[in-house]
């Protein structure tokens, strides 16, 4: 009866003990592995490999930008990431989001020089806007901004529509010539 | 004896003539014809977009290249009320002209101003009159420049640079415009701001003399009296910026 007591006793200690122990390692992993998702995360897990990207858009009258981010998952090779780029820059989820040009601005080729030059190929469709000066300014800037200031490598652009060189997308801002975000900065 | 009479009288001939050519000669510098002729400009107007090139759908009855148009040929009209101009268009009816044409036609009529017209849908707010002046390429734009006429073994393109040595005059073309478009009255709208911003226009890019490209926006649906009404408010403000450009050249 004694030992029957006895070893009752060591064994809700022994459980008492593990209990402590995973209640510790419970503390440790909180604190010091897991990482919480962020909060513009779609599905609540973090994925560690994503990087934030924040995307600018100006109004052609306005100084300041209207400023939103999303998460770009790291493993896209560069020319699929400039891609989502543009779509997240093209997407209209609700009337009040700013926009640029939707269905218009299809990319085509992305490459990426050496010297910081990043030529862009967009798609004929481009052309078809019907834009204004101000317009065109509008997307060309919020563009350029948006790539230099995710990507510091990239320092000029160069834009192709249909893979030729063109004076312009609608018939105003000149892009035969390299751009660089400074160019652009009325 | 009768000789040297004979020959002094073809010396005084000579020394006659001398002392009138002299005379004529420093009299013509002295009172040039120009002083008294005032000066003569010439104006260049290009009404933006045409044939298939319609522009911006400003609404289901107005397209931007009509309305560059009318706006023009009533520049045209203004302007030339005063003998002391004449106005060229890069357009004069609804064809196509690139966009080096009506850069190329500027230089070729001697332009002393070059005005580029424009139009935006003007439902959208705010509601703003642009006023571009160019942006002239900047050292590194100018090496690839130079380097690429290098590689082809062409001379280094000058075009590119044309609107350099009038910079400030664009400057001053522009603050005119902007000042002569804040003072009119447009029908159906309230005033617009007006912004003068400097980027690279490629219609501007390789006139040689001082020249704008103005954007104004269109009141939404607008009835026939206020379309005509709106293109004259333009015109007439257009005018008095090219005007007052012109005088204090
Ligand atoms: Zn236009």
């Amino acid at each position: 009866m004694a030992w029957s007591l006895r070893g009752r006793r060591a064994s809700l200690i022994f459980i008492a003990a593990i209990l402590l122990v995973m209640a510790v390692l419970g503390v440790i992993v909180y604190y010091f592995f897991w990482q919480p998702a962020s909060p513009g995360g779609a599905s609540g897990i973090a994925d560690p490999k994503s990087q934030t990207i924040t995307l600018f858009f100006f109004q052609a009258a306005e100084e300041k930008p209207l400023v939103k981010s999303f998460l770009l998952p790291e493993h896209l090779p560069f020319p699929e990431q400039i891609r989502c780029i543009i779509e997240k820059m093209t997407e209209k989820t609700l009337a009040s989001e700013p926009t640029l040009w939707p269905a218009a601005l299809r990319l085509r080729n992305v490459f990426l020089r050496k010297n910081g030059l990043l030529i862009l190929d967009l798609d004929l469709g481009v052309t078809y806007n019907h834009a204004t000066a101000a317009g065109e300014l509008r997307v060309l800037r919020s563009l350029v901004a948006t790539l230099t200031s995710n990507y510091p490598n990239v320092k000029r652009f160069k834009f192709l529509v249909n893979g030729l060189e063109q004076d312009t997308l609608s018939g105003h801002v000149n892009i035969f010539w390299p751009l660089s975000e400074k160019d652009l900065r009325p | 004896m009768s000789v040297k009479i004979v020959l002094d009288f073809k010396c005084q001939l000579l020394v006659f003539l001398a002392i009138f050519l002299i005379w004529g000669t420093s009299h013509a510098a002295d009172t040039p014809v120009e002083e008294n002729k005032a000066p003569h400009f010439v104006v260049v107007l290009d009404p933006g977009h045409g044939g298939d090139d319609s522009g911006q759908h400003l609404s289901p009855a107005v397209l931007e290249k009509d309305f560059t148009l009318k706006v023009a040929q009533d520049l045209k009209l203004r302007l030339t009320r005063d003998t002391d101009k004449t106005v060229w268009l890069t357009r004069v009816k609804d064809t196509a002209v690139s966009l080096k044409g009506r850069q190329s036609l500027a230089n070729a009529k001697n332009a002393q101003v070059f005005i580029s017209i424009h139009a935006a849908d003007g439902s959208l707010k705010p509601q703003a009159v642009f006023v571009f002046r160019h942006r002239v390429i900047d050292d590194e734009r100018l090496n690839d420049l130079t380097n690429k006429a290098k590689e082809s073994n062409l001379p280094a393109i000058p075009w590119e640079m044309a609107q350099e040595p009038v910079q400030a005059q664009s400057g001053n073309l522009a603050k005119h415009i902007g000042k002569a478009l804040e003072s009119a009255n447009w029908p159906q709208m309230e005033s617009p701001v007006v912004y003068i911003q400097e980027v690279p226009i490629t219609v501007l890019t390789g006139v040689k003399a001082p020249g704008v490209l103005v954007e104004f926006p269109l009141p939404n649906s607008p009835a026939t009296k206020t379309y005509d009404l709106f293109c004259r408010q333009t015109s007439e403000a257009l005018a008095a910026g090219i005007n007052e450009f012109l005088g204090r050249r």
